[in-house]
């Protein structure tokens, strides 16, 4: 090869191993840019993972912890220390720094150790210094000073970052150190130019520390918060019991009020009535007078209508309990109320398919009912929808009744409207009888009065909700059907007995005016009479008269010995005396004297002439059919 | 039948941290006692105390291993100040003798005739590869296999990797039952009925021309091309470098060419070349230490660069060749020498990702896998067991023979 030749692929081989060199270098910084700008990441990433770890943290220490390893992992440090002597001023801890070593006990852990590691922290923290950023003559003076009260030589205090509080003070540090045997070239070494970083970690450490400070506060007085929530809670509780048990007691003693006043006036309407019936019979028909006396009885029968609801909000009404079907009861009633409520409102029946039956007075219900829904027409002037739903009851009726009850054991019949609903106050009084926003011409104020009464009368439970302008839910909770407790066996209906048969009828009745409208009534019937105003009367009465006393027709309450007594007197004489007890008391009374159930027949006052003769012949068929099998 | 189980523990207390790790490496034997247990350690870890807590818990076991720069265990590679690895291996067929050779670093000549004649004293039978860890701050390691070599009384494969600190380069420990010593050299013969493969790579790539060491002496290379070696490196490395912990310095190093000159020409950079790397910079001098030795004057090197890329490709390579060897079994387990220089320092937190979890996905995922992070590599290239560096020596033992 020519020697040119050679010299010119020399050259090129020159050329080429210098454009060798050139990539080889462009690729060490390439790689020296990636590997910052990956240590880079890697201390953003660290910072917020400090951050991550120290969100909602309440103990000092685990921060520390956190702060320590950050350090060692981030850097080539042979150990990290972290100090903080007390949350704040406002909250100096009790002497005692917490403190944390990574890796743990690297650090001489003594309290020497940790003393001088403190007192250095603070000499630093006066100094306003914050290594290894230390420079200057006077920085490199003070940090050689603080390596020395740590023992150590300069260059191994590789950090010594004091903390402050959010109002300056002194807080703790982060420490760190290395040895001089160390060179671990692929780990990065903390030099002057990590300082923003450093001041970046310090932000952070010192913000945590604060938040530790504030999230302990806030628990602490999150939990003081929750006490007084509870406390008052419990407070609530105990006035709405205590309002209930007002109200309930307050319901109660207008109930008994009303009860006792309506007692009066059965008497009084019975004799009203009696002799209202006594001079209608006497006066000819087309005589003016006839017509005021039917003004006159009508009028006592509004009246009776009236001491009937009176009796039933005051619980002592007649209730005869019988297993109720309330999808059929419901559907029955609802046809007849579709009626009554207009075609600008629309009734729906919503039915539980299966829902279980209900024990109660199934007359009453339907009262109830009407009762309930007659309100929400009228709560509902421009129309809309009224809804009867049926439905097994559940707890949040136990809820909403205020009352400790099994719900299992509970159906529900409730009352749905879209009216006007109503403000507390007026729901807090509306189950009081004569409480109404109707005005006087519109009713009488009875009507939710009654369906309270006899709900409670039935062991059942009654609420309201209600919110003006969005209607009103009147739920009637009533005990299912329990066991033992079967249909009511119904009664047979032997042929009366003829009026005028020649039995003899005792009345027995202290109030003279009354025990002479009974008298009348059954004397006119063609009976024979023995009238008293006692028991003991009654018993001289019967001994004068020497016969066969066919019934017994008593009040319950008499004076000494009651009806009762006087009927089981006389049934030793007569055992199958049939008895009929009046009385102005509802049954429950009776059946508390062991006397009613399935022995004596009941009317209740007030009664008319008429009632009182048809039960005088029913019972006297019964004893004649009792005695003569087959007779009709 | 070859029992094993790897253990790891990154404990900071040295005898938690064996207690740990043996605790898990004995988990998978199934109540058989193990019969030797590897042990690769930290260098800042207490060392007499792990090898006292390795043989309460594996009373019956020898131990042998050596401090690492870091440790490798399953498919965690764990370059970090405490860190430790153990291999527990059952096995009535395969048989482990463990040697503590001293005064390597004094004389590695007299080291590497100690070793032979210990090993030919066991007798084997069927003996399958000597793996030889010396410390990696002192010592020739080139002359001690050399000698180890001719010496031996047959032709047995020899590798590992010379013992390693944390990057301090001060000091390195050899273990041999609860025995540490540092400029020692710890081996272990393995023999009976098994079977071994073998394969190393690095991954660098030659750059420039050929150079000829022009002045060596005693592991130092004064110059290249009648240039000082130091100046000769500087001339690829960016900016204004004066030292060797500059990061550029560890992307160069030394292919030496070892291949006979007679087939060089036919063999790929794996086979003809060896990598080395200088630890040490004579400023006064502009020389450059190359431990090992090896590095005489008159050889023939080229000049080397790093090739992450290739790094993970060549390694993968050298799975796949294993796994050739496999004949369809799964290793017993494998041991992993691999540089230090090729774990964080390149490769930063995911080195396992490029260095490790390549390799066990050719060979299996739950291979029993141990080894550490040296400061030279030792396996057979050209015929001949060799120093080098910025390179791994993979190793698997197949107990189907």
């Amino acid at each position: 090869m020519p020697l040119a030749e050679l010299e010119r692929l020399r050259r090129e081989n020159a050329t080429l191993d210098e454009q060798v060199k050139l990539l080889v270098r462009m690729e060490q910084r390439f790689h020296r840019a990636r590997t910052e700008h990956e240590r880079e990441l890697a201390r953003i990433r660290t910072l917020g993972d400090l951050s991550l770890a120290c969100i909602g943290v309440e103990d000092p220490a685990t921060i520390l912890e956190c702060a320590v390893e950050v350090m060692r992992a981030t850097f080539d440090v042979d150990a990290a220390l972290a100090i903080c002597v007390g949350d704040d001023e406002r909250r100096p801890n009790d002497g005692a720094p917490w403190v944390a070593c990574a890796p743990p006990g690297a650090w001489e852990a003594s309290e020497a150790g940790v003393d001088a590691a403190r007192r250095a922290a603070e000499r630093a923290f006066d100094a306003s210094i914050a290594s290894p950023a230390a420079t200057g003559e006077a920085g490199r003076a003070a940090h050689a000073a603080l390596a020395a009260a740590l023992g150590l030589e300069p260059a191994a205090l590789v950090a010594c970052m004091p903390l402050a509080s959010p109002s300056g003070r002194f807080r703790g540090a982060l420490v760190a150190r290395r040895g001089e045997r160390r060179a671990a070239f692929h780990r990065e070494r903390l030099d002057p130019k990590h300082e923003p970083f450093l001041m970046l970690m310090r932000a952070h450490l010192e913000r945590a520390l604060e938040s530790c400070t504030l999230t302990r506060d806030l628990r602490e007085r999150g939990r003081e918060l929750a006490a007084a929530n509870a406390d008052l809670a419990a407070s609530l509780e105990e006035l709405r019991r205590a309002q209930e048990l007002l109200q309930s007691q307050k319901l109660q003693a207008i109930g008994q009020l009303a009860g006792g006043v309506a007692h009066d006036f059965n008497n009084l309407l019975t004799v009203i009535l009696g002799h209202a019936e006594f001079a209608r019979m006497r006066i000819p028909a087309g005589s003016p007078a006839r017509d005021d006396v039917v003004q006159v009885i009508e009028a006592g029968n509004r009246a009776a209508t009236i001491t009937q609801q009176l009796l039933a909000f005051g619980r002592k009404q007649r209730l005869t309990k019988e297993v109720v079907d309330l999808n059929e009861l419901a559907s029955a009633t609802g046809r007849m109320l579709a009626r009554l409520i207009g075609e600008r409102i629309q009734l729906k029946l919503v039915f539980q398919p299966d829902v279980a039956s209900a024990y109660c007075d199934r007359g009453q219900l339907e009262q109830a009912v009407l009762n309930l829904v007659v309100n929400a027409r009228d709560a509902m002037p421009n129309g809309g929808e009224i809804r009867i739903v049926t439905r097994a009851a559940t707890a949040t009726d136990v809820e909403r009744c205020g009352e400790e009850f099994d719900p299992t054991r509970y159906v529900v019949l409730a009352v749905e409207d879209d009216g006007v609903g109503m403000p507390a106050e007026v729901r807090a009084h509306v189950f009081e009888p004569f409480f109404t926003t109707k005005g006087l011409a519109s009713g009488a104020g009875l009507g939710l009065a009654m369906v309270y009464g006899y709900v409670k009368q039935s062991q059942g439970y009654v609420s309201v909700e209600s919110e003006v302008g969005r209607g009103s839910t009147f739920t009637l909770v009533l005990p299912t059907e329990r066991p033992g407790e079967g249909r009511v066996a119904p009664r047979s209906n032997p042929a009366p007995a003829a009026v005028g048969d020649g039995s003899t009828i005792l009345v027995v009745e202290d109030d003279p005016t009354l025990r002479m409208v009974a008298v009348r009534a059954i004397g006119e019937a063609g009976w024979t009479v023995i009238e008293a105003e006692s028991a003991d009367a009654a018993l001289t009465a019967v001994e004068k008269h020497g016969g066969v006393v066919d019934l017994l027709v008593a009040d319950v309450v008499l004076p000494r010995a009651d009806g009762v007594e006087l009927a089981n007197r006389l049934r030793k004489r007569w055992p199958a005396l049939p008895v009929l007890l009046i009385s102005g008391y509802p049954p429950e009374r009776l059946e508390a004297r062991r006397a009613l159930a399935g022995e004596h027949r009941l009317l209740a006052k007030p009664f008319t002439c008429d009632q009182l003769v048809a039960e005088a012949q029913a019972l006297l068929a019964e004893a004649r059919d009792a005695r003569e099998p087959g007779h009709t | 039948m070859v029992r094993s189980g790897v253990g790891k523990s990154t404990l900071v207390d040295s005898a938690s941290a064996a207690r740990e790790a043996i605790g898990r490496a004995l988990a998978p034997l199934a109540g058989a006692s193990p019969r030797f247990v590897w042990v690769f350690a930290t260098a800042p870890h207490d060392h007499p105390a792990i090898l006292a807590a390795l043989r309460e818990a594996a009373p019956g076991a020898r131990l042998a291993g050596c401090s690492g720069e870091g440790v490798i265990a399953g498919e965690a590679s764990e370059e970090r100040e405490h860190a430790l690895a153990v291999l527990a291996i059952a096995s009535p067929d395969v048989f482990f003798e463990p040697f503590l050779i001293d005064g390597y670093g004094a004389d590695p000549a007299a080291a590497g005739r100690a070793l032979a004649a210990q090993v030919a004293a066991v007798k084997a039978d069927r003996p399958l590869a000597l793996f030889v860890f010396p410390d990696g701050l002192v010592g020739d390691c080139t002359v001690f296999l050399d000698t180890l070599a001719e010496a031996l009384p047959c032709s047995i494969p020899v590798l590992g990797g010379t013992a390693g600190d944390d990057m301090a380069f001060v000091r390195t420990y050899q273990f041999l039952d609860e025995r540490v010593a540092s400029g020692a050299v710890a081996a272990v013969l393995v023999h009976g009925a098994a079977r071994i493969a073998l394969a190393t790579s690095h991954g660098c790539v030659p750059i420039g021309l050929e150079r000829h060491i022009t002045r060596a002496r005693g592991g130092w290379l004064d110059e290249i091309d009648g240039r000082a070696a130091w100046l000769v490196f500087k001339d690829y490395l960016d900016g204004d470098v004066d030292d060797l912990n500059a990061e550029g310095v560890i992307h160069l190093s030394l292919a030496d060419d070892v291949a006979p000159e007679s087939a060089a020409a036919a063999l790929d950079d794996r086979e003809r070349y060896v990598i080395r790397t200088p630890l040490g910079l004579d400023k006064e001098r502009n020389a450059l230490f190359f431990p090992g030795g090896g590095l005489a004057t008159g050889r023939t090197v080229r000049i080397v660069r790093r090739d992450p890329d290739r790094i993970r490709e060549s390694a993968e390579r050298c799975a796949r060749r294993i796994l050739e060897a496999a004949r369809g079994h799964a290793p017993a387990f494998v041991l992993q020498f691999d540089c230090a220089g090729r774990g964080q320092v390149l490769f930063g937190s995911c080195a396992a990702d490029h260095i490790v979890r390549p390799l066990r996905t050719v060979l299996g995922d739950s291979v029993p896998w141990v080894g550490f992070h040296t400061y030279g590599e030792i396996a057979p290239v050209a015929g001949r067991a060799r120093y080098q560096n910025y390179t791994v020596a993979l190793c698997a033992l197949f107990d189907d023979a």
